[in-house]
């Protein structure tokens, strides 16, 4: 079992670490956030944190606490099609090792 | 391989959402950058008036006015007419009120003369010589503008009105003041 979990967490770096190198991570990078920018949801998230900046009436607010709060929101908000379609390429990159 | 295939799926799964924590980290640093620094108001306004289309007669959806000629500057009231003129017509509409301009003060000098003409029939005659030295005075002046030819002519017309300005009255003077003029203008027009 620790064997599997050692090469899981190996794998993984694997994965991730061809992903980068390729210049595949920047790119889907780049794709998602276009996607979120065209679909309102960069604009919609800025609001929303106005909003919590402005209702949480502290001077200086943290970031932790932004962050905390934002967060699952913005998880949430992002649309599915967009979320299969980042999800698609990553798998369609990333089968080739497996 | 079904434990990679899982592993796959599972790395995607947690790739994709760290993708998209940064973007909101973004953001996030942006707004609250915004807040510290206090021009949160002027980043993002959300106004929804704004966005809002324009219905009123007159004007187009933006809210613009329709006629593409407006005015960008109050009337001047004139000291002198006491109306109200553009800014832009101000200048040339002083000249004119005031007399100074070239077209005025021509027609001013005239009214003057003709005034000056019909003064001395109230004080009889001894005003007439002054009258003719004014008038010679003047027609040695457009001796010096015209050319050789046309101040023949002019001398010759001025005799002439000399000689009936004698006869005549010195209200009906002035008018051969004008026809000397008006001849002159044709001599002008001639030349050209």
């Amino acid at each position: 079992m620790a064997d599997s979990r050692e090469s899981e967490a190996d794998f993984k770096d694997r994965l991730h670490a061809k992903l980068q190198n390729s210049g595949e991570l920047e790119k889907l990078k780049q794709t998602l956030r276009d996607r979120l920018q065209e679909c309102g949801w960069t604009d919609s998230m800025r609001k929303i944190c106005k909003e919590k900046v402005r209702a949480s009436s502290i001077e200086n607010v943290s970031i932790d606490d932004l962050v905390n709060e934002v967060t699952p929101i913005g998880r949430d908000q992002v649309p599915a099609e967009i979320k299969n379609e980042i999800l698609l390429k990553l798998r369609a990159f990333l089968d080739e090792e497996a | 391989m079904l434990s990679r295939a899982t592993w796959v799926n599972d790395e995607c799964k947690a790739i994709l959402d760290d993708m998209i924590f940064t973007e909101t980290l973004d953001i996030i640093f942006q707004v609250h950058r915004a807040a510290r620094k206090g021009y949160l108001c002027e980043l993002y306004p959300e106004d929804n008036s704004s966005q809002k289309i324009c219905t009123e007669l007159g004007r187009d959806v933006f809210g613009h006015c329709q006629n593409k000629v407006q005015k960008f500057s109050e009337d001047i009231d004139c000291p002198n007419c006491a109306r109200q003129i553009s800014t832009t017509r101000f200048a040339p509409h002083l000249e004119k009120c005031f007399g100074k301009g070239r077209t005025s003060s021509r027609i001013a000098s005239q009214k003057i003369s003709s005034a000056e003409f019909s003064f001395p029939t109230h004080g009889g005659h001894t005003d007439a010589p002054d009258d003719d030295d004014w008038q010679e005075k003047k027609k040695r002046k457009r001796k010096k503008d015209g050319g050789s030819k046309k101040a023949k002519k002019k001398h010759i017309e001025s005799d002439a009105s000399k000689a009936a300005e004698h006869n005549r009255e010195h209200v009906s003077f002035s008018s051969s003041y004008l026809d000397e003029k008006t001849s002159k203008r044709k001599n002008l027009k001639k030349k050209r």
